[in-house]
């Protein structure tokens, strides 16, 4: 139905004022905390004791942590090498609903791999996985969007692994959307998120020894990791309790990062400390930096991007990673963003329709009148869905 | 008759039929090339169990839209493209005259066939067409067999060959039993082959022999052998071919026919000769409007003897009376005059005049043999007459000799039928007079007093008819030309007498042009009503070949001393 | 048949009516089926439907549109475009006929399509079989919207190989007695044939 546009006009002018103070508010503490900013970065030492005690003292952590990189640094554009391969993946899923009149659900990923320097095209794949029934249930209970969000997000690791041949020009480059581990998926638990944390873990370990880079890409991050790690190095120089439950304020990472780099530059790299219990012993060890991905005339658009630990101690392995994504990101200039990554992207997205088409084909596959296949919720049916 | 195996004519169609109508004629859509079609073409067109015979009269070309007809499509479009384009856009349409129409029933070979045949017992035959074919009708060049249904078949006898036609070469004849019923007329320009013509009919004629023919051979053309004045080459007479059939006669004691004899002489009695026959030539002798008085009075004293006896009366002849005085002489003109109350310069003016005819040589008070007689004699007994004026060329003599001759003869064969018709004698045997230079004898001044316009009137009322050769048929009065059976017509120049050659017949613009394109001494058009339909053909040529054809091979050239023998009969 | 038909997958069906139907497609460039093209199209009672291409339509596509505007393309961008990418491409088909049973007809299907799983590229065979008649052109002077020239050109060039030259004959034919009354379009027609014929 459409709204009832008169009492929502009554409320948008609230709406307005209370965004428009919430904003003045934010601006104000960013700028406190840029002072603060500033302030520990000239102090990284301190800044970095600061960390390493929380990371002794308390149970949950999350944090940024400053590298051998001074905290305020920026590093312009490195070259970018003439051969290489860029190998971009991306997944969606369907997941079970029991609206559906079958459930089921599946993982389709999409492997974009360029040669970069021989003028082929590139190389595109697209693999569809369903999901086998028993998969469906944990516990009695239909499986959820992350859950079957995690399955997605191995599957695209291992996929990685296995589209990589000794044929493709070294340097080789992985690019995933989102951070690298997988523990940003704080909702799982238990024995699947173990494993599945130790694969991820085993094959940073793999690609280390064979040089294989990857990064984790995330547009418009919302992160808000520096807010932490100043607030523990405040807390550190006044000597306040770390446990205090004072929250601190959260002002976003980009925020703080405003007006700080060129386009083409990248920040300082830092450790990203992620803390929890109970604690996981294939925890992947990860820095990132923001990179200013916008043209030269362009507006600013600050990226994350997160590389393992192994590789941030490499300078010119980061500067590999930098040069190779800023560029990337510049063919779609106007907004900027991969393009391997987009490709990857468009290649795994499952439409409604085609959502549609599959559960046509495998009710098709089943013999006619099987009782609880035929229909779908009533709910669904008034909804207009079929 | 033939039998209805016509239904399937061998020739292939040529186009059909999109509209028009009787009066109109029937517009045609050609499906071949223009120029396999010609005008005066004799087409058959088949609808719905009847075949309609048609003369094609025009071709005209048109195009479904003006545009196409305007660009030449094969510069424009490549070869096959603009040649597809023509067949579709470009079209000659045909206006073609339905003439005659026949019920020929369904196929011979359908199983219709044998039901319709039980309905239709009798042997169709060609009949004017009253109605006209559906649209979309087949139209085909006739063929041979459709030509013979109309004409019929060449026999030499009746069915007498006159031509083929032009397209196919078919042959067309002329049923000579209907071309003696009427008048009828041969006519063309000086030079369009007329001569010829006329010899081919009469050699048909007298071969077909159930009529007798008097020809007034003005020019010595037709009995005798002569050259062609073209190509010099020798051309055969008709008493050279058919013997003792034809008899040559001479008009004059005297008379040699080129080097030959003539099988006998004609002198005219005096008694012969009527105040009609006289006032036939006032125009060329000149004479008064008090001629017929003058006339009158003659024959009112003198009966069957006045022109002796006017021949003996002289002009100003005076004698001295008892007084001294001088007077009329009594064989003086004057003399008569006073007795018989005519105005004596009338008849004085009158006899002067008649001079020119008293001095005829050939014109006699008691000659030595009925020469009228023995012409109607021999015309009765079944022979032919060509008549030769020898030295005798004058308009007066022509006119004197052919009309009274021809009412003489007229006379005999009325009381023929009228004694045939009490049932005392047997029928009498048709005859055919043909007069060449016809508009001399038959013009509107003339017409209503000779003997030839009474004759073209009467059709054949007394079995005598016409048949006149002419090169100015618009000089012909108009009511003895409309009264033609059969016209046969080379190529004509002048409109009018293209309108004269068509009068009398209906409906017939049509074969105006036709008549105006045919080919001089090659073509000829037939129409009227002793033939079927109006057609034009190629003419037959009157050589060596065409008596072989005629009479078989024995008929070579005899010796013409031989024929010069035959004397009498 | 050896290979198996060449399908181009349909996204979704954008309008149809029993004359003509729209189809909203995904296909790589160079394989973007040909103006002029026979297609068919399987209904769910296994009955086809026969159309011509008259209009490709390439869709406004924010990346190609990007690319196209951007600063520099590597090369092997510019490859993916032409050989992986699925280009959203809207084709414009003329109903011709329909197929029940086997047997072809050259009229306008009793039924539109209904849904579209797949539209078919017509093979050779199929291509040979379907024109082997021609009262199927008649429906290309029913365009309003566009050159019948053009059409008619692209079309013939794509069947006259498979065809004879007979068969060439008669179309030429048959298009010359639908149109010969509009002069203006038949010559536009058949310069436009006679440019195919000499090239």
């Amino acid at each position: 139905m459409p709204l009832n546009y008169a009492a929502v006009e009554r409320n948008a002018n609230k709406y307005i004022d209370q965004s428009l103070e919430w904003q003045a508010e934010a601006r104000r503490l960013a700028r406190e905390l840029n002072g603060l900013y500033e302030q520990a970065a000239q102090d990284s030492k301190t800044l970095r004791q600061a960390i390493e005690q929380a990371e002794l003292t308390q149970a949950a952590l999350y944090t940024a942590k400053p590298s051998h990189e001074p905290p305020l640094a920026s590093f312009p554009l490195p070259a970018r090498p003439l051969n290489f391969t860029l190998l971009a993946a991306d997944g969606s899923q369907i997941v079970p609903n029991r609206h559906r009149a079958l459930q089921f659900g599946l993982i389709n990923i999409g492997i974009f791999k360029v040669h970069f320097g021989s003028g082929q095209p590139p190389m595109i794949d697209l693999i569809s996985e369903l999901l086998d029934f028993d998969q469906l249930f944990i516990d009695g209970s239909l499986i959820s969007e992350d859950e079957v969000g995690l399955q997605r997000d191995l599957r695209e690791r291992v996929l990685i692994r296995e589209s990589i041949t000794s044929e493709d020009p070294r340097p080789f480059l992985t690019l995933t959307d989102g951070p690298l581990d997988l523990f940003y998926r704080s909702s799982i638990k238990g024995e699947a998120a173990q494993d599945a944390q130790r694969t991820v873990w085993e094959l940073d370990q793999n690609f280390e020894r064979e040089g294989i880079l990857s990064a984790g890409y995330i547009d418009k991050p919302g992160s808000t990791m520096f807010a932490n790690m100043l607030d523990l190095y405040q807390k550190h120089i006044q000597n306040t309790p770390t446990n205090e439950q004072k929250k601190p304020k959260l002002i976003s990472d980009s925020a703080l990062l405003k007006d700080r780099l060129e386009p083409g530059h990248r920040s300082a790299l830092f450790e990203i400390i992620t803390k929890r219990t109970p604690a996981n012993p294939h925890r992947l060890r990860c820095a990132f930096f923001f990179l200013n991905v916008a043209n030269p005339h362009g507006k600013e658009c600050l990226a994350r991007v997160e590389v393992p630990w192994w590789l941030a101690q490499k300078r010119e392995l980061v500067d590999l990673v930098h040069a190779i994504l800023y560029h990337d990101a510049q063919t779609l200039d106007s907004h900027p963003y991969p393009y391997a990554l987009h490709r990857a992207h468009e290649l795994a997205l499952v439409r409604l329709t085609e959502t549609e088409e599959l559960e046509r084909l495998l009710l098709s596959k089943m013999p006619p009148d099987t009782p609880e296949t035929n229909h779908r919720s009533n709910k669904d049916h008034w909804k207009g869905q079929k | 008759m033939m039998e209805n195996k016509l239904s399937q004519t061998h020739n292939s169609q040529i186009g059909f039929v999109t509209g028009g109508g009787l009066e109109a004629n029937l517009q045609v859509r050609l499906t071949v090339p223009p120029q396999s079609v010609q005008e005066g073409a004799f087409v058959v067109i088949d609808s719905n169990n009847w075949r309609f015979y048609g003369l094609v009269t025009d071709l005209r070309l048109t195009a479904i839209d003006e545009n196409y007809a305007n660009q030449i499509n094969a510069q424009r479009f490549t070869p096959q493209l603009a040649e597809l384009l023509n067949q579709q856009t470009l079209y000659t349409n045909l206006a073609v005259m339905p003439v005659l129409m026949m019920e020929t029933g369904p196929d011979v070979d359908s199983p219709e066939y044998a039901a319709w045949r039980e309905e239709h017992p009798n042997e169709s035959a060609p009949i004017t067409v009253k109605t006209i074919p559906s649209h979309h009708a087949p139209v085909k060049l006739a063929d041979r067999a459709d030509i013979a249904t109309i004409f019929g078949e060449e026999n030499n006898q009746n069915i007498f060959r006159v031509g083929n036609t032009r397209e196919q070469g078919h042959p067309v004849c002329l049923d000579l039993d209907k071309f003696v019923q009427r008048s009828s007329g041969i006519f063309g320009t000086t030079g369009s082959g007329k001569s010829f013509l006329a010899r081919m009919i009469l050699a048909g004629l007298i071969n077909y022999d159930r009529a007798s023919t008097l020809i007034f051979d003005m020019h010595n053309e037709y009995g005798i052998d002569t050259s062609s004045s073209d190509t010099g080459q020798g051309v055969a007479g008709l008493k050279n071919k058919f013997q003792s059939k034809v008899q040559l006669v001479g008009l004059g004691a005297d008379t040699n026919i080129g080097q030959q004899r003539p099988d006998f002489t004609l002198e005219i009695s005096h008694k012969d000769i009527t105040t009609e026959d006289v006032l036939q030539l006032t125009e060329a002798l000149n004479l008064k409007e008090t001629t017929p008085t003058t006339l009158d009075a003659l024959e009112n004293e003198f009966g069957d003897n006045w022109f002796t006896q006017f021949m003996n009366m002289r002009v100003g002849a005076m004698v001295e009376n008892e007084d001294g005085k001088l007077e009329p002489a009594p064989d003086s003109v004057e003399f008569w005059a006073r007795r018989a109350g005519v105005h004596k310069a009338a008849a004085e003016g009158l006899r002067s005049k008649l001079t020119r005819l008293f001095n005829r040589p050939y014109l006699k008070n008691a000659p030595a043999s009925n020469g009228l007689s023995d012409i109607t004699n021999a015309l009765q007994s079944g022979r032919h007459v060509v008549l030769s004026f020898g030295n005798y060329q004058s308009d007066l003599d022509y006119l004197l000799a052919t009309n009274l001759i021809t009412r003489k003869i007229r006379d005999t064969w009325e009381k023929a039928t009228n004694d045939f018709h009490s049932k005392k004698r047997a029928e009498p045997r048709p005859l055919v007079v043909v007069v060449e230079e016809a508009h001399k004898l038959l013009n509107r001044e003339m017409a209503s007093q000779t003997i030839f316009s009474t004759i073209a009137r009467e059709l054949r009322k007394y079995y005598v008819t016409l048949l006149i050769i002419d090169q100015r048929p618009s000089q012909i009065y108009d009511e003895v030309m409309s009264q033609l059976g059969t016209r046969i017509s080379g190529a004509l120049g002048d409109e009018d007498d293209i309108n004269a050659v068509l009068s009398g017949l209906p409906g017939r613009g049509g074969l105006r042009g036709m008549l105006a394109k045919l080919q001089p001494k090659e073509e000829v058009l037939m129409l009227g009503w002793g033939v079927p339909m109006p057609i034009p053909i190629r003419s037959r040529r009157y050589d060596s070949q065409f008596y072989k054809d005629l009479l078989g091979d024995e008929a070579e050239a005899p010796d013409m001393k031989k024929s010069s023998r035959m004397l009498g009969f | 048949m050896s290979a198996s038909p060449k399908i181009i997958p349909i996204g979704k069906l954008l309008r149809a009516e029993n004359s003509r139907f729209v189809a909203g497609c995904r296909v790589k460039e160079l394989e973007t089926p040909a103006l002029g093209s026979l297609v068919k199209v399987k209904l769910e009672d296994q009955s086809e439907i026969y159309g011509l291409i008259t209009h490709i339509l390439i869709n406004d596509d924010n990346l190609v549109r990007q690319l196209v505007s951007g600063v520099s393309i590597p090369s092997e961008y510019t490859a993916d475009n032409r050989y992986n990418r699925n280009l959203p491409v809207e084709i414009h088909v003329l109903t011709v006929g329909y197929a029940q049973n086997g047997q072809i007809a050259h009229r306008l299907p009793p039924r539109p399509p209904l849904s579209l799983d797949q539209l078919f590229l017509c093979d050779d065979a199929d291509v040979r079989q379907f024109t082997s008649q021609h009262g199927y052109l008649r429906h290309i002077l029913r365009l309003q919207d566009q050159p019948i020239e053009e059409l008619l050109a692209a079309h013939f060039a794509q069947v006259k190989p498979l065809q004879t030259t007979e068969w060439y004959k008669t179309a030429c034919e048959k298009v010359i007695t639908l149109l010969r009354d509009d002069y203006a379009q038949l010559t536009k027609v058949l310069d436009v044939l006679s440019e195919l014929e000499t090239e």
